[in-house]
């Protein structure tokens, strides 16, 4: 009998289903699907955003990808998924483009029909652009 | 007496000759670059290598700043050893660099303020661009000599200089190979004169 209660032991210990500690809830960058599914909703996003006739003078003349790449960096940061943003922040960044409400709003707009196309939980897609709302007042100039 | 004469003569004869030297050294000479078409060429590079002038500087600044989302000036000309500063006076990031084999850089992301020095010690030219402004782009050609100039929108250029066998190197960015300065010899007697280029295919 001895000799059963040993394994079982070891088992449950290699487990870690003996302790009482429920697992850490998964961050909201996890939640969206972490860096492969957020990396592709931006891409489209901007994608779009540069040839939408409401968006896309701001894209004029821009290298997408180093964009892109920095977005990616910067929605990580924000939703807890460990990067640091090395861009710059969001109004040095935009002040000489003077950007309309409305073509932010077209932007947003593109963002939450990206992340519902790739199948994101509407939670954390909400939860996300929530993070993101005020950032509008440093975009869009002040008019 | 006669002597005495001769020799103030010939005393006078040699600081002549050699005052006659020193103001022989200024040959203004004129450079008339067309493209192929015949057109004048604006924006030509002229240099001269001249025997005895040094090539290379440790001393020179130079400048070439970002300004509304461009380089200003997009040619930049400068003496082998030039330290050139790339200030940004955009209120947006950019990120400046180059691959042209003369001069491989990087200046990540930088903000107004940022020291960016860059010391151009090889001649020949680097092509410089933004890895986020896909429309900014500029040169800047290193020769090795401080007799350069650029041709107007006459295509003309008008340097001083010394008499001799020299080597003219020249250089646009619509020539068949603008990666690489051209070359071929210049003679400058006493007199003024010019020299008639064709660059472009």
């Amino acid at each position: 009998m001895q000799l059963f209660r040993i394994p079982a032991l070891a088992i449950c210990v290699a487990l870690g289903a003996c302790a009482a500690n429920p697992p850490p809830a998964p961050n909201l960058y996890a939640r969206l699907g972490g860096e492969p599914v957020v990396s592709a909703v931006v891409t489209r996003t901007i994608a779009r955003a540069a040839q939408d006739p409401r968006t896309m003078r701001s894209f004029d003349g821009i290298k997408l990808a180093t964009l892109d790449a920095s977005i990616t960096q910067q929605l990580c940061a924000i939703s807890g998924g460990g990067c640091h943003y090395e861009g710059q922040d969001m109004a040095k960044a935009h002040a000489d483009l003077h950007i309309r409400p409305g073509e932010f709003d077209a932007l947003v707009d593109m963002l939450r029909e990206e992340f519902d196309a790739a199948h994101v939980d509407a939670g954390a897609k909400n939860e996300l652009l929530k993070r993101l709302a005020p950032m509008k007042r440093a975009i869009v100039a002040a008019s | 007496m006669a002597e005495q004469l001769r020799r103030g003569a010939r005393t006078l004869v040699l600081a002549l000759f050699s005052l006659g030297g020193a103001t022989a050294q200024a040959v203004p000479w004129t450079f008339q670059v067309r493209d192929a078409a015949g057109h004048p060429l604006a924006d030509a590079v002229v240099a001269v290598l001249a025997h005895g002038k040094p090539s290379k500087t440790t001393s020179a600044h130079a400048e070439m700043g970002q300004r509304n989302r461009q380089f200003t000036p997009q040619l930049l000309v400068v003496q082998t050893g030039t330290a050139v500063a790339f200030p940004n006076y955009d209120s947006v990031r950019h990120q400046v660099y180059s691959f042209s084999p003369i001069k491989v850089f990087e200046l990540k992301l930088y903000a107004a303020g940022t020291p960016t020095d860059q010391v151009f010690d090889k001649p020949g030219v680097a092509t410089l661009a933004c890895n986020i402004h896909d429309r900014m782009h500029a040169n800047i050609v290193v020769v090795d000599t401080p007799l350069f100039a650029t041709t107007d929108a006459s295509g003309t250029a008008h340097l001083d200089l010394p008499p001799g066998e020299h080597q003219l190197q020249y250089w646009h960015e619509q020539s068949k190979n603008a990666a690489v300065l051209q070359s071929q010899p210049l003679n400058v007697g006493d007199s003024a004169g010019s020299t008639q280029l064709t660059i472009g295919g």
